[in-house]
């Protein structure tokens, strides 16, 4: 059936909005903010806040990934714990013949390869065997979080010195983590925007039949984005055991969760699929950063902090689905 | 976009809102940032509560945090009672080792940290604990016990109730139990040691079981007070739950000090307790934290000798058992509600 | 002369730039059996939704039994005494015939539904339509028969003074066709005018008064059925329409076979089909619908299953469920449904046009996309199948008209340069001018060795493109046609074949 056609406008807003709408939005935050805690703007908080923004983008860019593909992964809290552990188990039972460098490195690779691991099993599971991904998710979130549990017996390990200096360290005052997660900024954008597999991911979230019949790899596709989200749940509990020193079942709460969808919606990342850019993601892992940070400074309590997000959260979707409808 | 125009002035009322309820800070009052872990048992809030009367008696401003159990949360309170400036820190962390990372946060910062409650565990930080020396107290309630035992003449049957392992605190006091038992093996033999992981379900599953095994038993101490519900349950179930003066009264120990422990030992239930004294422990803290700030040097750990209290001495020092006090609030409170 | 009871007096309905209803009148008397007929598309369909109040008319006006008659829903239709019994079975399978006979007015008794007098109710309306069976069993255990007599004994209860009928037969046995055909003379002795849509010529012969025939959305005929024969339906039916001009046909030389499929069945679907397909030749496909052509190159494709048959391309087994293989051996794929299947409605024209071939514009070793080459391939698209479009770049394809957006599907595949190109509806919902282009490029795309499978639903397109026709029928192969042999008439006569043999 044929539709009488719009005039195509030449900078099309709703488009540009919804992938920038957290800017002024953040613009706005630390102005009202002024006046009451001007510390905000003081270095040592602006030095938290951009080590919070990196580790919120980090796995907000993995669940991008996964969110552009169409699914969503809930199971990223337990990932990151489940990292942290088996990175430290390694440190646990430390080559004696190797110095305390190597082992650090080798710390390092098996809590990637674990997030990489896992984030195979669930793409798989989503791909070939075409199971809903909220499910797939979900249950990887309960039997990760208790197979974490059960081989740690509740305990808690500490991490060598040398491994905690992955969040520590500052190389000419930069902290290492802002490189790090900057280079992966880099790279995602690059993957997203100008490969081959960043084409494919949009054109399978956006509609996987259409995709099937062009002859795209909708399968594979969908299976690597969750090795991605797997990755960057890796990285980040990396992040968060150097950070406290330890690693344990308990390493985060599920509450990550909500942050990191939070600034994957508000940066723009469709639920729906096919939809998002690393620009926007960054942007929206900001503006949650920076509402927890203010919270944090205002020293209000944690249920007010959860209404605080949970609203913001609901907001962005909603507006995500109303701009969604008007199209459809 | 009217929908992105409303989502900006909903946020922004909103923190402005809360941001306005906050107290603007005075510039010649000193600040101290308390941060705490929890506030889910007894202990935790009168301690919280002594704290607070303690800063006010001071007229210093308190800044407050609770973690509610997640370590990445007291970190972040942490690091934001550096950035608003605070003159110092008292924290009761959630483990021994997650509070390494916000001691040497305040150490980078020059802020004062004074851990309450915990061993943090070893560490190249400055800090100070204040804690109850919970061996010596346990041993100390133990061996009261043990010397009522031995005056009955009887040779009786132990049982320890033992807290998270992850919690030294919990160890010291299981091996302040096996110290003092160890004095008094012609009276004493410990035929069950139960895990609790400080959850009232293990603790009731694993008493019952206990007492199934061995229904001899009767010696127990319990590692916490706050367990003494699970405790008193299972004991009903057995039929040993009697007062002093019963034949069948089992001698029972416990440690804290809390409200309950307070109510079993006037009804003669309860034999004797630890008593943390959670008052010395707050101000000790806050005096810890206000000369570290004035540059003095002081030890590494300031000892709670605590106290044992018992049916002997209830009276004289209920006083001092916060336990007590709560209790009186409480009844106070129950009385007013009554009505005349 | 009684008034009719239903009257309609230049009907338009355009759905975009389609005129699917032109001004169409036609009167059906009480107690009169009025058959309506024509082939796929001709409007059938959307006038008996318009009188039924499920779609407005655009212009014209109806009325019933000489009030003004313009229902705004369904249910208000209803209200006035017109029930459409549909095509498609509008019953709750979870639950009972009761219930679903009863939904709209559920009996209540203090607030509580009574389901005695739902039964009895019911039972009344199983007895007018003398369907014997339990009310109370779910509807999901009765027989499709069983449920279109369910569905009409439904548009009884409502004491209708006009029932509509889309395909009733469609689903039911010779017994039940029987039925409905007493059932049908009951109406009239009733008073009831039935206005009866069917694709069986006889039945609609045998059992009508009068007869409508409506081509291309117009009034080509009106009379009395017994002055109508097949013979002289069918041309009715498909006649010659001068919108419609085909390229000139140019003798080309058509090689070695390209597609071969053996025996592909799907049980229900298609049974034992067997095709050749040679470069340069384009082959149509027709049928009613329903006859399972989509089916079948959706099968070829390897997009649904098969339970048996292989498909060959240039002699090498293609695996069976493999898009991403067919793709990749030079198969190409243009569903009817262009919206969902076809493209990427919120991405960019060039992204839709590159997506069969984007490992052509990833140079290694990052397969970096090289957004300059695709935008340019798309603009030469564009200018050569004439896309009317501003920005390739950064004009969503939603924003095209549908002829455009055609054009943009064969674009992708003529991009790739597919060598089979199997097109299901092509120029469904395209306007004039640009089903013009879609032909121009088909013809191209044979004249430069590539193997076409045309789907189509108007016969004068297959028979004005094709160089061999493939009837399909109930989903096997009726008849084939060389184009020496092509006749409208004994290609409508084939397409209605296997339906036709049910009764006699």
């Amino acid at each position: 059936m044929d539709r009488d056609v719009p005039p195509v406008k030449r900078f099309d807003w709703r488009r540009a909005g919804s992938q920038a709408r957290a800017v002024p939005l953040i613009a706005l935050l630390i102005a009202c903010l002024l006046p009451w805690r001007p510390e905000i703007l003081s270095l040592y908080n602006l030095e938290s806040l951009a080590l919070a923004i990196a580790l919120l983008f980090v796995l907000a860019m993995g669940q991008s990934f996964v969110m552009i593909s169409g699914g969503i992964d809930l199971s990223q809290p337990a990932v990151i714990s489940a990292c942290g552990v088996a990175g430290a188990f390694c440190f646990a039972a430390p080559d004696p013949s190797a110095g305390a460098g190597s082992s650090v490195v080798l710390g390092l690779t098996v809590m990637l390869c674990t997030g990489i691991v896992v984030g195979a099993a669930q793409g798989l599971a989503v791909a070939y065997l075409r199971l809903p991904p909220l499910l797939v998710s979900l249950a990887t979130l309960m039997v990760v979080g208790g197979g974490t549990l059960w081989a740690t017996q509740s305990n808690r390990y500490e991490l060598p010195g040398e491994f905690t200096r992955i969040w520590y360290a500052r190389p000419a005052g930069v902290p290492i983590p802002l490189l790090i997660v900057a280079a992966v900024a880099v790279v995602a954008h690059f993957a997203l925007a100008h490969t081959l597999f960043g084409r494919r991911l949009y054109a399978v979230g956006q509609n996987a039949t259409v995709a099937r019949i062009a002859g795209l790899p909708v399968e594979r596709t969908i299976a690597s984005s969750y090795v991605v989200c797997g990755f960057c749940s890796g990285l980040a509990g990396v992040f968060y055991s150097a950070r406290l020193y330890t690693a344990s079942a308990e390493l985060v709460e599920n509450d990550v969760l909500l942050d990191c969808i939070a600034a994957a919606v508000i940066g723009g990342v469709s639920l729906s699929g096919g939809k998002g850019k690393v620009t926007g993601v960054l942007a929206g892992a900001v503006f949650v950063a920076l509402v927890g940070n203010a919270l944090n400074l205002l020293g209000l309590r944690y249920w007010h902090v959860l209404i605080a997000k949970g609203t913001v959260i609901l907001l962005a979707v909603a507006l995500d689905a109303a701009g969604r409808s008007r199209r459809a | 976009m009217g929908g992105f125009r409303a989502l900006d002035v909903v946020c922004i009322g909103w923190l402005i809102a809360a941001a306005a309820g906050c107290d603007a800070p005075r510039a010649d009052r000193l600040r101290l940032g308390v941060a705490f872990e929890t506030l889910q048992t007894e202990y935790w809030v009168a301690s919280y509560d002594a704290l607070a009367a303690e800063l006010q008696r001071q007229d210093i401003e308190m800044l407050e945090a609770i973690a509610d159990n997640d370590a990445n949360r007291q970190l972040d309170q942490i690091q934001a009672f550096i950035a608003r400036g605070v003159d110092g820190i008292v924290v009761s962390p959630k483990d021994a080792s997650t509070v390494i990372p916000m001691i040497k946060a305040a150490n980078r910062a020059g802020v004062p940290i004074v851990i309450y409650n915990r061993r943090p565990a070893p560490n190249d930080g400055q800090s100070v604990t204040v804690v109850a020396d919970n061996f010596e107290l346990t041993k100390a309630t133990v061996s009261y016990l043990a010397e009522q035992a031995r005056g009955q003449g009887k040779r009786r049957k132990a049982m320890i109730l033992i807290g998270d392992l992850g919690d030294r605190n919990a160890i010291d006091r299981r091996d302040g139990f096996e110290a003092a038992v160890g004095e008094y093996q012609d009276v004493l033999e410990v035929v069950a040691r139960v895990p609790t992981d400080w959850s009232q379900d293990k603790a009731l599953a694993g008493v019952t079981n206990a007492l199934q095994a061995h229904p001899d038993i009767d010696f127990i101490f319990t590692s916490s007070d706050f367990l003494l519900p699970s405790l008193v349950s299972a004991l009903k179930n057995a039929d040993k739950y009697h007062r002093t003066g019963d034949p069948r009264h089992v001698l029972l120990a416990g440690f804290d000090g809390d409200a309950l422990a307070y109510q079993m030992l006037v009804e003669g239930y309860l034999d004797a307790t630890g008593v943390q004294d959670v008052y010395f422990e707050c101000s000790a803290s806050v005096d810890a934290a206000l000369r570290m700030a004035r540059g003095e040097k002081i030890p590494a750990i300031v000892r709670d000798p605590g106290f044992v209290i018992h049916q002997g001495n209830l009276a004289e020092r209920k006083e001092q058992m916060w336990g007590a006090q709560v209790f009186a609030k409480a009844s106070r409170g129950q009385a007013a509600s009554n009505g005349p | 002369m009684s008034t009719p009871t239903l009257e309609l007096a230049g009907i338009e309905k355009r759905f975009g730039e389609h005129r699917a209803v032109r001004a169409v009148s036609l009167a059906c008397e009480p107690g009169e059996i009025l058959g309506l007929v024509g082939e796929n598309g001709a409007g059938k369909s959307t006038l008996l939704n318009i009188i039924g109040g499920v779609l407005r008319a655009d212009a014209g006006a109806m009325r019933l039994a000489g009030q003004s008659y313009a229902p705004s829903n369904a249910a208000s239709a209803l209200a006035a005494g017109v029930a459409f019994v549909h095509q498609e079975l509008n019953l709750f399978a979870n639950l009972s015939v009761a219930e679903n006979l009863s939904l709209s007015a559920l009996p209540t008794r203090g607030g509580l539904i009574c389901r005695r007098r739902m039964r009895e109710r019911a039972a009344e309306a199983l007895c007018a339509v003398e369907l014997n069976l339990d009310p109370t069993l779910p509807v999901a255990s009765l027989s499709p028969g069983e449920r279109q007599l369910v569905e009409i004994a439904k548009a009884l209860m409502s004491r209708p003074r006009v029932l509509l009928l889309d395909e009733p037969t469609s689903s039911l046995t010779e017994r039940e066709t029987q039925l409905l055909t007493e059932l049908m003379q009951r109406w009239k002795r009733e008073g009831i005018a039935v206005v009866y849509v069917s694709h069986q010529l006889e039945h609609v012969l045998r059992h009508c008064d009068r007869l409508v025939v409506l081509r291309d959305g117009a009034v080509q005929a009106v009379g009395a059925a017994r002055e109508f024969d097949i013979a002289r339906l069918i041309p009715l039916m498909v006649g010659r329409s001068l919108d419609h001009q085909f390229p000139p046909r140019t003798p080309r030389r058509m090689g070695p076979p390209v597609l071969e499929a053996r025996g592909l069945s799907r049980a229900g679907v298609v049974r034992n089909v067997s095709l050749q397909l040679r470069q340069g030749e384009i082959l149509g496909i027709a049928g009613l619908m329903g006859a399972g052509r989509s089916e079948l190159a959706r099968m070829i494709f390897g997009l649904d299953a098969r339970d048996a048959g292989e498909v060959f391309i240039g002699g090498q087994r293609l695996p069976p469920r493999s898009p991403r293989a067919s793709v990749a051996r030079g198969l190409a794929f243009a569903s009817e449904d262009r919206r969902h299947e076809g493209l990427l409605l919120d991405a960019t024209i060039a992204d839709n046009m590159s997506l069969a071939s984007l490992e052509r514009f990833a140079t290694s070793p990052l397969r970096r996309i090289d957004h300059q080459r695709i935008a340019a391939a798309a603009d030469e698209l564009v200018s050569r199948l004439s896309i009317s479009c501003r920005d390739v770049r950064r004009q969503a394809v939603r924003t095209l008209s549908g002829g455009n957006q055609q054009k943009v599907v064969l674009a992708r595949w003529l991009m790739r340069d597919a060598q089979v190109l199997l097109l299901d509806e092509p120029t469904r919902g395209v306007d004039v001018g640009s089903r013009q282009h879609v032909y121009e490029l088909i013809r191209q795309a044979a004249a430069r060795g590539a193997g076409v499978l045309l789907i189509s639903s108007e016969i004068e397109e297959l028979l004005g493109m094709c160089d061999r026709i493939l009837v399909l029928s109930a989903g096997a192969v009726q008849a084939e046609f060389e184009r020496e042999d092509f006749n409208r008439d004994t290609l409508m006569a084939a397409a209605f074949a296997a339906v036709r043999g049910r009764y006699s």
